[in-house]
């Protein structure tokens, strides 16, 4: 029962994941980042990402697709880490390193800190929405639930933040 | 936009701004040059396209709609196979071409949201399944939601996670210890892949229940009976993505049949030195769980 191939697969339609690797990473990154807070996790959750690629000779045509499997490995990354950690709480993700605290500006700060106490599905929903600017169709389509259900996941995060900001305030 | 959403675009997109290429650990890779910790899965991909090109294996592209289970389900097809296993991908639906030509237009059966295609044909003994799934409407030609079906019967319940992706060769059935059983891998974006097992029983077939996950893929998975005690094994070969200087990169994970791990068998530089390859069979006295891939 050998298995030669694994799934997925088409040849590569043209340019290589090596290119397709140097021209989507950081964009990659930086998005990994806003989900998880740690860069180090970030950067790991984008090599497993490619490395499967890699495995299943599949190239991907669509930004869609790159950007769901980092979502999703950045949520097994968190699924992990709140394992590890033996409890599950909101907004368990470590924000900015200390250094990087310093190189924003105290307004960002707050608002950070603020998404940070989000729990994983807002935040989800916060990033995508005014990070990588999805419309709800594309939200619901990455995160693998209803519309209805994006537009009710934002308002409430939206509630939560300006709660949060209220208190820092 | 409101004021607050576009504060939060702001600081979102400072936040990330913070990370620049030259911040990143892991410089990126000249052409053809993977970085260290990739370079196995490269060497993979390579051995991949050159087994793949030597067994012959091919992705069909389904296109035949499948048809709810015709009323005399129970009755197994004839078989015409001496072989106890034989697969096929094809694109027509086996089952459904026992129904008579004049039977009335029914509603095609649904893998998730769409209308199920069969992606591989297996024969075991007497039972011919099938597995079914549904063309990914965000990630064609990926084919999700997979479903098993037999001898023509209603699909399978207890399947696993709906949004799966599957492939023409995810099924993988075949008689162990006088057991007919099956494992059926299935692989998710930026997930784990995971393996999950089928067994005929008295009552027919059905799922176990256990998962045989393989974070990184395998090169072969096989349910096994290692210590000739007519008691199942699951054995995936699987390829270390991180190791240090003069470790070796594969390893056989043993799971028992109900899903838990026994543990890996020691390291070795060639997939090809594994015991037994390519029907690895570790000694189970050598299976520890420091030698596997994921925690």
């Amino acid at each position: 029962m050998e298995k030669m191939t694994l799934p997925g697969v088409r040849a590569e339609p043209g340019g290589s994941i090596g290119d397709l690797y140097r021209e989507q990473r950081l964009g990659l990154v930086r998005l990994a980042v806003l989900l998880l807070g740690d860069k180090q996790a970030a950067e790991d959750a984008v090599q497993d990402v490619f490395a499967s690629l890699w495995s299943r000779r599949f190239h991907p045509d669509r930004d869609a697709y790159l950007r769901v499997a980092v979502v999703n490995r950045c949520r097994s990354h968190l699924r992990h880490r709140v394992r590890a950690r033996n409890r599950h709480t909101p907004g368990d993700v470590p924000g900015p390193a200390p250094d990087e605290r310093l190189a924003l500006a105290e307004e960002h700060r707050q608002m950070l800190a603020a998404i940070d106490r989000l729990p994983g599905r807002q935040r989800e929903v916060v990033v995508l929405r005014y990070y990588a600017e999805l419309s709800l169709t594309e939200i619901a389509a990455t995160l693998g639930i209803r519309t209805g259900t994006v537009k009710s996941t934002a308002a409430r995060a939206l509630t939560a933040l300006r709660r949060f900001l209220e208190e820092e305030n | 936009m409101n004021d607050i959403e576009q504060r939060i675009g702001e600081s979102l997109r400072a936040r990330a701004a913070l990370v620049t290429e030259d911040s990143l650990r892991v410089p990126v890779p000249a052409p053809a040059r993977p970085t260290r910790r990739y370079w196995p899965a490269l060497a993979a991909a390579g051995f991949v396209v050159l087994a793949a090109a030597g067994i012959g294996l091919s992705l069909g592209s389904p296109d035949a709609t499948v048809a709810p289970p015709a009323t005399s389900s129970a009755t197994p097809p004839p078989s015409s196979s001496s072989a106890p296993t034989t697969t096929s991908t094809t694109t027509s639906a086996p089952a459904t071409s026992t129904q008579p030509q004049t039977a009335p237009p029914t509603t095609p059966v649904i893998c998730g949201r769409a209308p199920c295609k069969v992606v591989q044909t297996v024969r075991l003994g007497p039972d011919v399944i099938e597995l079914l799934a549904a063309p990914s409407t965000l990630y064609a030609p990926q084919l999700e939601a997979p479903e098993i079906r037999v001898n023509g019967g209603p699909l399978l319940k207890n399947k696993p996670k709906h949004d799966a992706f599957v492939d023409n060769g995810s099924l993988r059935c075949s008689t162990v210890a006088g057991r007919s059983v099956c494992l059926l891998h299935t692989w998710y974006l930026g997930d784990s892949d995971t393996s999950y097992g089928l067994v005929k029983d008295g009552s027919g077939w059905r799922y176990t229940g256990a998962a045989f996950p393989t974070p990184y893929g395998n090169f072969a998975i096989d349910v096994r009976d290692l210590g000739g005690d007519r008691k199942l094994e699951v054995v995936a070969v699987e390829q270390q993505t991180f190791s240090g200087p003069g470790e070796g990169m594969f390893t056989a994970t043993v799971w028992r049949w109900d899903g838990t791990r026994i543990g890996c068998s020691p390291r070795v530089a060639a997939k090809e030195q594994l015991p037994g390859w390519p029907k690895v069979a570790p000694d189970p006295a050598t299976l520890d769980n420091a030698n596997c891939v994921s925690g």
